[in-house]
């Protein structure tokens, strides 16, 4: 038993987080420190060596350009010179030189001067010098400042910067030219903006807020909390404080796109958030890129676990002896900031959701908990030994249609539900010590899901980590994510299998056992945060999102319990404020104040720019298709083909993946 | 007599060797474990079956009641398969012939021996994991092992039958580009095609005279454990993990029926000659019989015990042997009762729970399994429970059983026996044959075979002069273990003078060395195995046996050297385990010393000596720069002795308030008493009047 539950421990990350395979390695300070070192000396030679040249030389092809541009004579040799220089004066600048080339025919407003910091913010190599002084220069001097920053922005970033360069051109995706709302900037949905290096923030903030009833359920649990009153205890309160901040966001996003008249809202800074996200987690803390990943699952792991803590702390009014109050001072006292939930090991934490207790006020969290059983079956006497377990997320490896034999002809989804159900084989100097037959052996370790949530969030195990020098490795193959995903829970599944079964044997038996379907509703993919770049710690996040029906929707709870009143809410765009509304914990009625607070409104979303060869409205207001890219500050429309085209093709590797019932 | 194909037997410098010893009987007459493999010689109605107890046995059918004959032992491990080539049928000079047995294992050998004399002939070391499965194509004298290392080698039995000592290189050709590990193989009779099943779920088929891959063959949706081909190799059967056996047309490339009889694995299949019956078995216990043409109406024949592993169904189709996971092989007939399959068949309800037989016609019956274990804390007994719920005191060190105490309770037996006294863990115990295996190894996972001292009065062992000397448990075992080497007690001419001098233990009874150590031996009939700790074994031998030529020859080879140090080289261990502690006056002493002494001995010494110590330098003494204990007081004479008596009366010791008994030693204070093994424990004295 004892041997059993070691090798179950032993296990644990692959089949979760922390794994030696999946991430970098949490905070290694020697590590930071020799990375450190490694950027300050290729940021010491860029500045100091490359940075001036290019300078100069750009200055010198610019006078000369307006030299040029002064005389008439010149002006026709003026084209084929301009278009030359872009290969020989600057190869490598020259994308942005070909980028002004486009701001200036179709005046898109991708650089146009706005009150945000914009996409240089990215990259931290900007100092706030830098920035002004781009903003008060012309334009000529401005972009050049610009095609330096993708020189400083120091070996490693140039890829993503000449990618993001690429895709703010041609919207997703260079060979997507084609497609409808290629580049359609919209209105009506405030942007985010990127406070340097917080793109991975604004991806996920994108997401969520775009996730089918996340808002809903959050504004219900934001209520709950805040009339649960003050705590004592200074970890829980700052953990409130984050979720509060949270649906401040969402209240100030829904704030800018009721209020805005004009064209483009400005992006919304959401530094609040970024400030109560780094106290209740230090991990966060200093300006470099993080893992979306982490991020995601600090949320989650906030959302579903302080309604208990809260429920736990209550009954006496004060947080447990011992750990509550005099930990808060002490952590006070010596500025220890709070310890990040991150050390305690998944499972236990998960397990310490309390079904019927959790119930009451975790709305939200809940609707992110499945259940799954993590069997081992030895190979021998095929005695299966299994473990049930709740998690907030499937790991799914990278699965390519390489991976399997040529002469098999499997499809994409076929390829990504065989990753869903990876099965790991013990075996070689890694046998299974079977308890049953007292000998080591060989082993299958299988994972079922007994219960899918409602929300399903699978991450991509894209990096992997180097074990000699910590360094992530990342893994670019492309694997496409079905636009529709079946349900995959162990009912299912076996139903599925006893399908195909009762289809190849022809056994009357098999037939006698066959039930009628039962088979869970399929989940939609809803949002999809990507990752563009070689390593964790570089790179750049940006998410699509689904514009689906559902969040516009009014509050679920009112629309199960009054079907009637419903159906002329629907035909209302605002939902009436009398409405009663009865959270499903409490049996007090309250008022649904969602939508006016932090609610989505999706009428205000239209592209910015007139749809150019799109006449028929009708089809392109057709929602289940239309998905919004949102890159920090820049939101543009594109339709579902244009997503599946990115996840198949582009460098944009789909990272994290929302899946919901609709 | 035993040629070794060493072809990868270089590693031995690289893995660590551990040594170990199986606790048994001289003559195993029954399986001790479940038997894997079945093979039946018609001539002399002999039935030759492969244990996971490591042993193979040959029965004779013809005598029910006393059927057990001889045993093959060599393997280490679980035997996982065994073919009988010749069949006796073509070979002309059968009873010339030395019929070769071969027999794959857990222990990543293939060995061949010799079936009517029962010795190991020689042993092929090719396979890099567990060899899983063999398969023989009778009209070539063909046989292809397979195993968890994904390969598949082919073997030629005139050649493996002419191996010597001298010409011991075989060539083999191997069939590879498996991806997973292969649980199954067959071969037909003529040797034109083999099949492989794997945890790849599928079938492989081979041309073994080009090594090439004809096809694969999809279907099953798990691991395929039983497979039979046809004599011109056009028809396949499968019996799965998933429950289902299938039918396969080579010619077809696909799967021409599928049979559902079985709730779990299918494990074990067999097939009349013209393939128009197959006889199924697996793990729930079932086995069925059903024609091919009716696939649909199986007939549960019978159900065993245990899960099923191997059938045999006799030439003459009139008996199935059938082996499971339960010890013992049963004999089923397939008479004419069966002839009203048909009629049976109506009655689709009761089929489902009434076997047609319930009684074989004769069982070779088994012996228990050892499954549980506990080590006693002397650490040198083991309390065992069998299969059968007998319960069995075992001394490790002298490699024997002590008493059987029947059908008892285990764990009040276990609390019964337990003593409180500490001693370092020396051992593991291996349960994998379902009798005692134990390892010796140098410091592993804080086992460390040399780290057991205990005064030779507590080990029970007389010493001369009554004086109490250290014994250390893993060097007396280990000399005990190879004692009948004749390097362990013959000196080279150069050094024979020094070796009259080496040997402290030795030394101490003013003995000269001679062979093993001084108070006990092991049976001769111990097999002793040196192997790579989680790996190959290098060499199993018996213990008597090691005064062998071919025998010291390969013992020179396989020794590690940290045996050598202890056996050969008599080198005492060094003890290394050090109990740290504080000796203060306790407070109704009234004895005042401000000096706080950390003192460091040796784990296994005696309260007494501390008491003498006490007693000579820090009250009777007088001086206070006793910082140390001496460790070397064991030696000693007579006014020692006074002194130690003396001492005793004199001086009391406690520990956390507890008055100390004088024999018990510092790491069983540490354990028992002081109860924290990271601190230091704070000894007080007290002089009594």
């Amino acid at each position: 038993m004892l041997l059993e539950e070691y090798s179950w421990f032993h296990t644990d990350p692959v089949i979760y987080k922390g794994v030696k395979g999946v991430k970098t390695p949490l905070g290694n300070p020697l590590q930071e420190q020799l990375e450190e070192e490694a950027v300050r000396e290729v940021r010491y030679v860029a500045y100091g060596v490359v940075a001036p040249i290019i300078v100069s030389v750009g200055i010198l092809g610019n006078i000369l350009v307006i030299a040029l541009l002064r005389l008439p004579q010149f002006k026709v040799i003026m084209t084929a010179l301009d278009n030359s220089g872009e290969y020989s004066m600057q190869g490598r600048g020259s994308s942005r030189l070909s980028l002004r080339q486009n701001r200036k025919r179709s005046l898109v407003s991708d650089i146009s001067p706005a009150p945000e910091p914009r996409t240089s913010h990215r990259f931290r190599t900007f100092s706030n010098s830098e920035a002004d002084d781009r903003n008060k220069t012309p334009p000529t001097v401005r972009k050049m400042s610009l095609s330096r920053s993708v020189m400083t922005s120091s070996g490693r970033r140039t890829s993503t910067v000449s990618s993001q360069s690429a895709g703010s051109n041609s919207g997703v995706g260079g060979a997507t030219g084609d497609l409808g709302y290629n580049g359609g900037y919209v209105s009506g949905v405030c942007p985010l903006a990127n406070m340097g290096n917080t793109c991975f923030l604004n991806s996920v903030l994108y997401a969520l807020r775009f996730l089918p009833g996340f808002t809903h359920d959050l504004h219900h649990l934001h209520m709950h909390l805040q009339s649960a009153g003050e705590q004592k205890d200074v970890n829980l309160e700052q953990r409130i404080q984050f979720l509060s901040e949270l649906h401040r966001v969402f209240v100030r996003l829904g704030q800018e796109e009721r209020s805005a008249s004009e064209k483009r809202i400005p992006a919304f800074e959401p530094y609040d958030f970024l400030e109560a996200l780094r106290v209740v987690n230090p991990m966060f803390e200093g300006n470099r890129q993080q893992d979306a990943h982490e991020l995601l699952h600090c949320l989650l792991d906030q959302l579903c676990h302080l309604p208990q803590d809260l429920l736990q702390v209550r009954p006496n009014g004060t947080a447990p002896a011992g750990w509550g109050d005099s930990c808060g001072a002490s952590r006070d006292h010596e500025s220890i900031p709070p310890e990040p939930k991150k050390s305690r090991r998944r499972s236990e934490r998960i397990q310490a959701i309390e079904e019927d207790s959790s119930k009451a006020v975790d709305v939200v969290g809940s609707k992110f908990v499945g259940r799954m059983c993590l069997e081992t079956c030895c190979l021998e006497c095929e005695q299966v030994t299994g473990r049930e377990e709740n998690f907030l997320e499937v790991c799914v490896p990278v699965k390519t249609k390489a991976d399997f034999e040529e002469d098999e002809s499997i499809g994409e989804p076929q390829v990504f539900m065989s990753a869903l159900n990876e099965e790991e084989c013990l075996q070689d100097n890694n046998k299974y010590w079977c308890d049953h037959c007292f000998h080591h052996n060989e082993a299958r370790r299988s994972v079922h899901f007994s219960q899918l949530p409602h929300h399903l969030v699978i991450h991509v195990k894209r990096f992997s980590a180097y074990h000699r020098n910590m360094n992530t490795f990342k893994c670019t193959e492309a694997m496409p994510a079905p636009l529709i995903l079946p349900c995959f829970c162990r009912g299912c599944y076996l139903e599925k299998q006893r399908a195909t079964h009762g289809e190849v044997g022809q056994d009357g038996r098999m037939a006698g056992t066959k039930r009628p379907n039962l088979s869970h509703l399929p989940y939609y993919l809803t949002a999809v945060v990507c990752h563009l770049g070689a390593t964790l710690s570089s790179g750049h996040y940006l998410s699509f999102v689904r514009l689906s029906a559902l969040q516009s929707s009014k509050c679920p709870e009112q629309q199960q319990q009054q079907q009637q009143q419903q159906q002329q809410q629907q035909q209302q765009p605002q939902p009436p404020s009398h409405q009663a509304h009865t959270p499903p914990a409490s049996s007090t009625k309250v008022d649904c104040q969602w939508m006016r607070c932090c609610g989505l409104q999706l009428d205000h979303i239209r592209p910015l720019s007139v749809l150019n060869g799109h006449s028929d409205e009708e089809n392109s207001r057709e929602q289940d298709k239309l998905w919004l890219e949102c890159d920090d500050d820049k939101i543009k429309l594109v339709t579902s083909q244009e997503v599946c085209h990115m996840m198949r093709t582009t460098n944009i590797t789909p990272y994290l993946l929302f899946y919901s019932h609709l | 007599m035993i040629t070794s194909h060493r072809q990868n037997s270089t590693h031995s410098t690289r893995k660590k060797v551990q040594i170990s010893f199986v606790i048994r009987d001289e003559v195993e007459k029954f399986h001790r474990s479940s038997v894997n493999s079945l093979q039946y010689d018609p001539h002399l109605q002999r039935l030759y079956s492969a244990g996971r107890d490591s042993i193979i046995r040959i029965w004779n059918c013809k005598n029910q009641r006393e059927p057990y004959i001889q045993s093959m032992e060599h393997h280490t491990d679980w035997v996982n398969d065994i073919v009988l080539c010749c069949g006796g049928k073509n070979c002309e000079s059968w009873w010339d012939a030395a019929v070769p047995v071969i027999s794959a294992s857990a222990d990543t050998t293939v060995k061949v021996w010799n079936a009517h004399k029962g010795f190991c002939m020689s042993t092929l070391r090719t396979h890099k994991d567990y060899v899983r499965a063999l398969a023989y194509a009778r009209d070539r004298e063909q046989v292809a092992s397979a195993g968890l290392d994904k390969a598949i080698f082919l073997w030629d039995v005139q050649t493996l039958t002419a191996l010597t000592a001298s010409n011991n290189t075989v060539t083999t050709s191997s069939l590879n580009g498996n991806k997973d590990s292969i649980y199954s193989l067959a071969m037909n009779p003529p040797g034109t095609v083999i099949v492989s099943g794997s945890t790849e779920k599928q079938l492989r088929i081979w041309d073994p005279r080009t090594g090439n891959k004809i096809m694969k063959l999809k279907g099953h949706t798990d691991n395929v454990k039983a497979l039979i081909v046809n004599r011109d190799g056009t028809q396949v059967i499968s019996g799965s993990s998933d429950g289902t056996i299938k039918l396969w047309s080579l010619g077809q490339q696909c799967c021409t029926k599928t049979i559902m009889l079985h709730e779990e694995g299918v494990w074990a299949l067999q097939v009349n000659e013209n393939f128009t019956t197959i006889y199924s078995g697996g793990r729930d216990k079932l086995i069925y019989k059903c024609e091919t043409r009716a696939p649909d109406k199986g007939v549960l024949l019978c159900q065993e015990s245990a899960p099923v592993l191997k059938m045999l169904l006799t030439p003459d189709n009139s008996a199935l042997y059938v082996a499971t996971t339960n010890s013992a092989i049963k004999c089923w007939p397939l008479n004419n009762r069966l002839s009203h399959v048909e009629d049976y068949c109506d009655n689709e309800e009761v089929r489902e729970l009434r076997p047609v037989m319930t009684q074989p016609d004769w069982t070779i019956k088994g012996g228990p399994a050892i499954k549980t274990y506990a080590v006693l804390n002397d650490k040198r007994h083991v309390l065992t429970r069998d299969t059968e719920e007998n319960v069995a005191l075992w001394d490790i060190l002298k490699a024997t059983k002590v008493e059987e105490l029947g059908k008892v309770d285990f764990e009040s037996e276990k609390q019964k026996r337990n003593k409180a006294i500490f001693v370092p863990s020396w051992f593991t115990v291996d349960l994998k044959t379902g009798m005692l295996t134990i390892h010796l190894a140098e410091k592993r996972d804080e086992v460390d075979c040399l780290s057991a001292w205990v005064s030779a009065k507590e080990a029970d062992f007389p010493t001369q002069d009554g004086l109490d000397v250290k014994l250390n448990y893993g060097e007396l075992l280990l000399k005990a273990l190879f004692e009948h080497w004749p390097r362990t007690y013959m000196y080279d001419d150069n050094d024979g003078g020094e070796g009259a001098e080496a040997g402290p233990v030795a030394n101490q009874n003013g003995f000269s060395p001679k062979s093993g150590n001084d108070y006990f031996s092991i049976p001769q009939h111990t097999p002793v195995i040196i192997s790579e700790i989680q790996g190959r074994t290098l060499y199993r031998l018996l213990c008597g046996d090691a005064g062998g030529d071919t025998e010291g020859v390969l013992l020179n080879e396989m020794v590690p050297p940290w045996v050598l140090d202890i056996v050969v080289e008599k080198t005492s261990p060094k003890p290394k385990n050090k109990v740290y502690f504080f000796l203060l006056p306790h407070a109704s002493s009234g004895i005042k010393r401000e000096k706080k002494d950390r003192l460091s001995a040796n784990d296994f010494i005696q309260i007494r000596k501390v008491q003498e110590h006490v007693y000579e330098k820090v009250l009777g003494g007088g001086s206070d720069t006793g910082s140390t204990t001496n460790n070397n007081n064991d030696r000693g004479g007579d006014d020692k002795a006074e002194t130690t008596s003396l001492a005793e009366e004199r001086v009391q010791l406690l520990c956390n308030d507890k008055v100390l008994d004088p024999n018990m030693d510092l790491r069983t204070v540490q354990h028992f008493i002081w109860g924290n093994t990271s601190q230091d424990i704070v000894l007080f004295y007290r002089p009594i009047k």
